[in-house]
């Protein structure tokens, strides 16, 4: 048994990851380290201002220090008050006034994408659809084809509903497809979003739609049999995805 | 004010005598205050530190004094700009000795007062403990566990914050 005496001198010395580790030695030990007096001189040495207060801001100075000594970069996500399940998205598509596609897409069916690429779809698509990374795609059947000379006509509306409130959100309002990228044969739209007032202060995060197609040498045209949704700015998994619509301006 | 040949004798709780210079005697606190109420002439009971500790003590204590003598000397020439360091040095060896003598040392220069003594010794145990996991900790100190699975675990679980990796 070390003396109480020479642990009550020696703890002061230490900073709080050690002291943290001698309560973990034996009782003798968890019982001295425990008085938060140490606590408060650990506080005191990091942040002075704290104890011009005669009583610690939270429940212990033992708490305050445990609570801030680092910041914590791995915040774990907590879970989503939605699901996919309780979602569907209203997708219309548009070349000038002619509709190429209108649907109702359940969320669970949006959630799973599509790993299956029909044949003549370029290897880097391909690649990129059977990746395990969390994707919101839907096939399009039958597929539609939108001539080169039309493409810049092409317009979208995207709307989302949710079961749980009765409640619909724009994802997108209208938006044209500006953004064709060759090499993965994906045209691009996107949106700003309208956030919930309750969270003021967040903007600048886009919805994009993408529609995935094959070339089509013969007729000049894209071929389309996918279609994609990405919150690319901020959210890449599915719970983070699932934040982000709860974040809606749901009306 | 009393020569440096002056000397004082204390005895230790085995109740063996020791001999120190005045100068030596002055590096504790408690001891200075002692003599300043009683006297030089009877001998300083030291009923809280056994023989051995003694014998460290006295040792650090006339190493400091012999040191501070040389720097009042030739205005700090002899000393030299290493000496700081060279005494540090002694120190860090001098301190070098088993737990149970170490901790005898703690409380012998917390009740006599040496503070430079006390910071370096408690510094010294500190040294031991950074850095460890309980469980060399432990072993170190010649420490029983004397928690229950269960109790282990929880304490683990609340120190968290301590033990994980960036």
């Amino acid at each position: 048994m070390v003396s109480e005496e020479v642990m009550k001198a020696v703890f002061p010395l230490l900073d709080g990851v050690d002291l943290a580790s001698c309560m973990v030695v034996c009782k003798q030990w968890r019982d001295l380290a425990r008085d938060d007096y140490f606590w408060k001189c650990l506080c005191a040495k990091r942040w002075p201002s704290i104890c011009k207060r005669r009583n610690p801001p939270t429940s212990s100075y033992y708490k305050l220090y445990q609570t801030f000594y680092r910041r914590q970069h791995h915040k774990p996500l907590l879970p989503p008050r939605i699901s996919f399940d309780d979602l569907e998205f209203f997708i219309d598509i548009w070349a000038e006034n002619r509709l190429l596609f209108s649907e109702v897409v359940p969320g669970s069916v949006l959630q799973q994408g599509t790993k299956i690429s029909p044949s003549g779809v370029c290897e880097m698509l391909k690649c990129h659809l059977e990746g395990s990374e969390f994707k919101m795609t839907l096939p399009v059947e039958p597929r539609f084809k939108i001539p080169l000379s039309q493409t810049e006509t092409v317009s979208i509306s995207v709307l989302v509903g949710r079961k749980d409130s009765n409640k619909v959100a724009y994802v997108i309002n209208k938006s044209m497809f500006d953004y064709i990228d060759w090499s993965l044969f994906r045209a691009s739209a996107f949106e700003y979003l309208d956030i919930s007032p309750a969270y003021r202060f967040l903007s600048g995060i886009r919805a994009w739609i993408s529609l995935l197609f094959m070339e089509d040498g013969d007729e000049g045209a894209m071929d389309v049999f996918g279609i994609q949704l990405d919150f690319c700015d901020v959210a890449n998994s599915k719970e983070e995805v699932l934040w982000l619509l709860d974040m809606l301006d749901w009306k | 004010m009393a020569s440096s040949s002056k000397t004082i004798t204390v005895v230790s709780s085995d109740g063996d005598e020791f001999e120190m210079t005045m100068k030596a005697a002055e590096q504790s606190k408690l001891i200075t205050h002692m003599l300043d109420e009683f006297g030089v002439s009877d001998k300083v009971p030291l009923y809280n530190v056994n023989s051995e500790t003694m014998a460290k003590v006295m040792e650090y204590c006339k190493k400091h004094a012999d040191h501070e003598a040389a720097k009042e000397e030739d205005g700090g020439a002899a000393i030299g700009a290493g000496g700081e360091e060279e005494l540090k040095k002694w120190d860090d060896e001098f301190l070098k000795v088993e737990n149970g003598l170490l901790f005898n040392i703690i409380l012998a220069a917390n009740y006599l007062e040496i503070k430079s003594l006390l910071d370096s010794s408690c510094q010294a145990v500190a040294d031991m403990i950074k850095g460890k996991t309980p469980e060399q900790i432990r072993e170190i100190f010649n420490i029983k566990n004397d928690f229950t699975p269960e109790e282990e675990a929880k304490l683990r679980s609340e120190n968290e914050w301590a033990f994980q990796e960036d």
